[in-house]
């Protein structure tokens, strides 16, 4: 054996973690004096790193049929976390402690988890904190917080209503002699079925509250705004401000917002459109996940990829991934059809496979599925300035919850999420669109 | 003016192919290696002093990286021993100065198909599954000294495969021996 044969035996049997001290001392000695074999080191060690991403790629791509949601977020979505998880158990602590504050029963089970994709918690009145909780599992009173993108979770109460919560929603909930709910953010969609007489189901917002004695509807809310939609039913709407109180029906919609001077009542609803089209001559909503840039000579706008949380290690610790994230202001996005497509104009730094992920709801707001489509840097050629287009249809979306294996009839599309497979491709959307096929940009 | 929140992440993002295998080169773990990235990542932006240059947070996060993987095999009490210092900071100083921070999972991917079905499985037993090369010898058939060699050539044939891809467009895959 020669020299470098014998040194480059030694390097597989250190990464094999076989060297006795005394070798890796030798084989430390050689590495000194070799810059060769030390780039060779190194690019094994990148290699490495790189199978595993792929690895875990390849896991997330095949889900276990029962805990796809969880191998979203164990598997594909180990990337960067940056942010101490203490600060936010601290701060959900507090809102759960200034919630159930004695009146709610809190230790029996109040709610079981039917269905979840991506990051749940649920933090206790005592300040427990449960991380990626995972379907089937039984919760009593609690602060639930779905906490990444294109999160969603829909929750059973014992009696057989149904509660799904939006991406990145925060709600108290409990259930003593009757069901209520405090929603700090989000959005709730319901599915009631009829409460005892002089309890109903509450619900209270930062501006509104709600009374519901057995319907089905959506209720948005955000710091200074409310916004509900009655699928079936009567929803009895109170505005906090003033205390006006609103009876909203079935397919009807109200708003309440921390303002009296705007009109404070109940529009026919109506479905989002079938064709939805953004470019950004103007900032996105505030909703929005992306560094947004504005025109400059021939540069047209564009957002940019900005750290967003995209799932949740076992260990609760929230992993952060470069993405976009498109949302309705209050309401979805777009209706989809069964010609839709999607189209997106985007650039990267380097080629780099992109993947779009759709959060869609039926049309009386339950949770429809979480949806998936990889595009591959192969299938577009920029432009000379760099942008490329791809149109995808609808069928090329693959399921990320079995439950959930198509788009339902007529689902609204409340969020779209898109990453790129690499961390350091400076991912930038100048146009987004869901449209039928055959659409033309206006 | 210290950096943005914004830009630590974005920074240790660029970087982290090459932090992560550097904890690995100590760990030899992929998934504890992982783990320190990431636990280095929460430190840089929960640590109290405030970075001025993105020069200064990746030699930070070098020297953290490395210290926290010899802390982790100390903890694990495996008995592996990591090379010794200086030569980590030498490969470490290495990464630092190149321009790219190692193989692109896209140009992985294609080279990985063009790999011969032997050579993925052995890659897929050892990387994928984390298996020692022992027992890959096991489940290969093969023996423990072929097992290095094949594993050594099929890094080789992966290096000269990603670069080829990554310069000219164009993946092939020869992991014969030279």
């Amino acid at each position: 054996m020669t020299t470098r044969a014998k040194h480059e035996h030694l390097l597989m049997r250190y990464l094999d973690g076989r060297l006795t001290e005394a070798e890796t001392r030798e084989l430390s000695a050689w590495l000194r004096g070799d810059a060769v074999a030390r780039a060779w080191l190194r690019d094994v060690a990148g290699q490495v790193v790189a199978l595993g991403d792929l690895a875990r790629e390849q896991r997330w791509q095949s889900p276990k049929p029962e805990v796809a949601g969880v191998e979203l977020i164990s598997a594909r979505f180990s990337r960067t976390a940056w942010l101490a998880l203490a600060a936010s158990v601290v701060v959900l602590g507090c809102a759960v402690a200034f919630w159930f504050d004695g009146r709610h029963g809190t230790s029996s089970v109040v709610v079981e988890i039917e269905d979840v994709t991506g990051a749940l918690n649920w933090t206790g009145p005592t300040g427990e904190l449960r991380t990626g909780l995972t379907r089937g599992q039984q919760l009593s009173a609690g602060m639930f917080e779905t906490a990444s993108e294109g999160a969603m979770a829909q929750l059973r109460f014992t009696d057989g209503t149904r509660v799904t919560l939006g991406n990145r929603t925060e709600v108290a909930l409990a259930e003593d002699r009757q069901k209520q709910l405090r929603l700090k953010a989000g959005l709730l969609a319901f599915e009631v079925l009829p409460q005892p007489p002089g309890r109903p189901l509450l619900v209270r917002t930062p501006t509104a509250m709600l009374e519901v004695l057995g319907t089905v509807f959506t209720v948005t809310a955000g710091a200074d705004q409310t916004t509900l939609n009655v699928e079936e039913g009567r929803v009895r709407l109170e505005r906090l401000t003033d205390g006006e109180v609103l009876d909203v029906t079935s397919q009807q919609t109200a708003v309440a917002t921390l303002g009296q001077t705007e009109r404070f009542q109940a529009s026919t609803g109506s479905a989002p459109p079938v064709r939805w089209w953004r470019t950004f001559t103007q900032p996105p909503e505030a909703s929005w996940k992306g560094d947004w840039q504005p025109a400059s000579g021939a540069e047209p706008a564009f957002v940019r990829a900005v750290p967003c949380v995209a799932g949740q290690r076992e260990d609760g610790m929230p992993v952060y991934q470069l993405g976009i994230t498109a949302r309705g202001n209050g309401a979805h996005l777009v209706t989809l059809g069964p010609d839709s497509v999607l189209r997106l104009r985007w650039r990267t730094a380097q080629p780099a496979s992109l993947r779009v992920m759709l959060g869609v709801q039926k049309a009386d707001g339950r949770f429809g599925g979480n949806f998936e489509v990889r595009i591959p840097k192969e299938t577009t050629q920029p432009g000379k300035d760099g942008w490329r287009t791809a149109v995808i249809s609808l069928g090329e979306f693959r399921p990320l919850i079995q439950k959930h294996p198509a788009p339902p009839e007529r689902g609204q599309v409340s969020l779209i999420f898109i990453t790129s497979s690499t961390d350091d491709t400076e991912l930038q959307v100048a146009e987004l669109a869901i449209e039928p096929s055959g659409s033309t940009k206006n | 003016m210290a950096l943005s929140q914004e830009i630590i992440v974005r920074v240790l993002f660029a970087a982290r192919s090459r932090l992560s295998a550097a904890a690995w080169l100590v760990v030899r773990d992929a998934q504890a290696a992982e783990d320190i990235f990431q636990n280095v990542s929460v430190k840089a932006l929960t640590k109290g002093v405030p970075f001025e240059q993105e020069a200064q947070l990746l030699s930070w996060a070098h020297v953290t990286v490395r210290h926290e993987a010899i802390d982790w095999l100390r903890r694990q009490r495996t008995g592996l021993v990591p090379l010794e210092v200086d030569v980590l900071e030498l490969l470490e100083a290495e990464w630092a100065a190149e321009p790219t921070s190692g193989p692109r999972v896209d140009a992985l991917r294609e080279c990985l198909e063009l790999a011969p079905a032997e050579g993925r499985r052995l890659l897929e037993l050892r990387y994928f599954e984390g298996r020692q090369c022992e027992e890959v010898a096991r489940a290969t058939g093969l023996g423990l000294e072929a097992v290095y060699q094949r594993l050594s050539r099929l890094h080789r044939a992966l290096k000269t495969c990603i670069e080829r891809r990554l310069t000219t467009d164009e993946a092939t895959f020869s992991s014969a021996p030279p």
